[in-house]
């Protein structure tokens, strides 16, 4: 019985490996992955600085509510402003970034002219964005370009831009492109004769694209996915089957890199202030109003170190990786991850477009919801209702969240060995594909 | 292992520097909650007319939210013939001022469904005021939302006597139901009538008519919505009319009239609106 399996198992666990090789050969998946990749230092130093603004130099961060820097740190205030503009300019333009990224590596992987095509898809990628509002001629609409797409909510749709420029550059240019080592201007001028025309019907496409879409949608395209994803997110209400459903797909959208469509205003929902209300009328948490939200189970119990358990993943990576790409990662992102900052782990390993670590990155949750909605139901802990900073370590929310309740935290710290568990044989995994890959090449 | 007993010791500690202080905050985040409650805030709550649902006033807040720097939260709920209540949306926790439609799952047109629509607006009030603890508020009613608010203001206000009502817009609101007469009294408006002295005395009401031709706006009768004055002249504190006409004053149309979108903002939202808004609503000669 035994014996039958660990066969199955080593089965499953062979085709996991061929199959994230194939994928890995794919010219198209394979510009993916490195497009991530190579975005990573942005991210990590956007999300250092994220922590910075987030959790130290704003009203409502974690340190600052606990540490009460406001009334002791000199210069609170320009901190906070300065970290705000660097946050706004890396994690706000990194999409664009990206849709550059992503052309370029299509393009080299056949040869062609790389930097105009990154360079074609960023100014593509950004004519998508324009806001057409700019015409109504209201003082407030001012804005030529819709910003928030930009950021890391753009990213999915940058990338499909930066591939299908890359795909124009391969299949209307002929010749391939010659790296020179001195650029003369005549090889200059050769490579604009040369490119011209999926240069020009690269930005005919997506000009026609966006400014069709503004008819449709004030947001742009990146505003029409966002309504079209959000769409399967009606308040699931109390019934677990609805909460697992929605949060699983909301998590899927991450690894693709549609980040948060939903707003679950976990904080702020009548369910919420409802919980709110009654434990300060009754100065206690138990016996709330509605004990199993998606508040009181997602928000505060499955996403330790953002969405996916991240935190357990790098625990996992830490603890028993081998794998030298993950484990420098991992070193990287630590401290972010605490404070729910995964982005950098999800370019950078890549858990996203990964189909090894996606499995994990999808279940973890499921089990951290499973564990807190027995937990809940048994009434063995009471449901948080108390508010928490969005940036709260993952695994402190449960206890601050009831008012200090050890239960809660037993759950959270249960929670996360669970989610450890899970990510763990996919970890182990991960240093085979890193000594087949030497064996490759070796 | 010298080195990893160091690190553990180390890491032990910080974890202590950031749980103790965290619980501290926590306790005292609670005591601060406990005391403040959320007597700032002051929401303006909308009722749609008969079939429509609280989907109503969506391009009417959108209107609003084009001109106000100021952004209002919406929450939206629906009562159910059981009295049970389902909401969207969410109230923002910094906005004093969030809109708050209620519609209703029977949003059906007549005297015996608005009676019904009055006391379902009464429970879910109750509970709005039980969530989110608000001593203000103002109000809004299209068509016979306006009724539903003036019948809950003289009959079941009274059983929240914390809260106070500042003022209440009737847009199009029938006060006669669909009699054209200047005299023949239906019996919504004899209810309405007599039930007037309940009115909360401080009060201040603006009733808006629109009128495509003389008469009507195509659906309610102008001479309807004048019956208001019997109800309301000497049972609040300020009572006045106005009649808007011109492009799109067809009853449907009138939520998101720009003109009326004007005197909202002004009268109901007190907004500090630009001269040339108040110029528009109150005729001033240019200075």
């Amino acid at each position: 019985m035994q014996w039958w399996g660990m066969t199955t198992i080593n089965k499953i666990k062979n085709g996991l490996l061929t199959f994230e090789r194939v994928v890995e050969r794919k010219r198209y998946w394979r510009a993916l992955r490195d497009t991530l990749t190579l975005l990573f230092p942005f991210v990590l130093i956007g999300a250092y600085v994220s922590l910075m603004n987030q959790v130290c130099f704003q009203k409502n961060g974690f340190f600052n509510h606990i540490y009460g820097l406001s009334h002791w740190v000199p210069a609170f205030k320009q901190l906070g402003v300065y970290t705000t503009m660097l946050s706004l300019s890396l994690n706000g333009l990194i999409a664009v970034i990206a849709a550059f990224a992503a052309a370029n590596f299509v393009a080299r992987s056949a040869q062609r002219d790389n930097l105009l095509a990154g360079l074609s898809a960023a100014v593509s990628f950004v004519m998508l964005n324009f806001n057409y509002a700019f015409f109504d001629g209201r003082p407030g609409n001012a804005a030529r370009f819709l910003e928030t797409n930009l950021g890391s909510q753009g990213i999915f749709l940058a990338l499909l831009v930066g591939l299908v420029t890359g795909w124009l550059f391969n299949h209307l240019v002929r010749r391939p492109h010659v790296h020179q080592a001195v650029e003369t201007q005549r090889h200059l001028l050769r490579r604009a004769r040369n490119n011209w025309l999926p240069l020009v019907s690269g930005l005919l496409l997506f000009s026609w694209l966006g400014y069709g879409i503004s008819f449709v949608s004030k947001r742009g395209l990146n505003g029409l996915f966002y309504q079209v994803f959000a769409l399967p997110f009606g308040n699931p209400g109390a019934v677990l089957t609805a909460m697992l459903g929605t949060t699983l797909l909301s998590n899927v959208f991450w690894l693709i890199g549609i980040i948060g469509p939903v707003d679950y205003s976990g904080n702020s929902a009548v369910s919420t202030v409802q919980n709110l209300q009654y434990a300060l009328q009754h100065g206690s948490a138990w016996g709330a109003p509605n004990p199993i939200t998606l508040h009181t189970v997602f928000d505060s119990f499955a996403n330790v170190g953002g969405p996916g358990m991240t935190l357990a993943l790098v625990i996992a990576i830490l603890w028993r990786s081998r794998n030298r790409n993950y484990r420098a990662v991992a070193k990287a992102s630590w401290l972010p991850a605490i404070f729910n900052f995964n982005q950098p782990l999800l370019v950078g390993l890549p858990i996203a477009y990964s189909p090894l670590l996606a499995i994990p990155f999808l279940l973890a949750p499921v089990a951290s919801m499973l564990i807190s909605w027995t937990a809940l139901k048994l009434q063995l802990m009471p449901p948080v209702v108390y508010p928490v900073g969005r940036t709260t370590p993952g695994f402190l929310i449960g206890w601050l969240g009831t008012g200090g309740d050890w239960r809660a935290l037993l759950v959270s710290l249960v929670n996360l060995a669970v989610a450890t568990a899970i990510y763990l044989p996919f970890v182990l995994l991960a240093n085979q594909t890193e000594e087949g890959a030497r064996d490759h090449e070796a | 292992m010298k080195r990893n007993w160091w690190k553990w010791l180390v890491g032990v500690l910080v974890l202590m520097g950031v749980c103790w202080p965290a619980y501290n905050w926590s306790k005292a985040n609670v005591k601060t909650l406990k005391n403040a409650g959320r007597t700032r805030m002051a929401p303006v709550i909308m009722i749609p007319g008969s079939s429509a649902t609280q989907n109503r006033f969506d391009s009417l807040i959108t209107e609003l939210g084009k001109e106000t720097p100021k952004k209002h939260s919406v929450l939206k709920l629906t009562v159910q013939t059981n009295g049970t209540i389902k909401y969207s949306g969410s109230i923002d926790r910094k906005d004093n001022e969030p809109f708050i439609v209620i519609g209703f799952a029977n949003n059906k047109d007549g005297k015996a469904n608005i009676d019904k629509q009055a006391v379902w607006l009464n429970t879910a009030f109750k509970a709005l005021v039980k969530t989110y603890g608000f001593n203000h508020f103002y109000a809004l009613g299209h068509s016979n939302g306006g009724l539903i608010w003036t019948l809950f203001l003289e009959r079941y206000l009274k059983e929240t006597p914390k809260v106070q009502i500042d003022r209440l817009m009737t847009i199009a609101s029938p006060y006669n139901m669909e009699s054209t007469s200047t005299t023949a009294k239906t019996s919504m408006f004899k209810e309405l009538y007599r039930y007037r002295s309940g009115l909360p005395r401080s009060l201040t009401v603006y009733s808006i008519a629109g009128t495509e031709n003389y008469s009507s706006d195509g659906t309610v009768p102008a001479n309807s919505v004048n019956y208001g004055k019997y109800i309301y002249q000497n049972q609040v504190k300020h009572f006045t009319e106005i009649t808007v006409t011109g492009a799109n004053t067809a009853h449907s149309d009138l939520p998101q009239n720009k003109q009326i979108v004007a005197l909202i903002r002004q009268y109901l939202l007190a907004e500090n609106v630009p001269d040339s808004v108040r110029r528009q609503n109150q005729r001033q000669p240019k200075q």
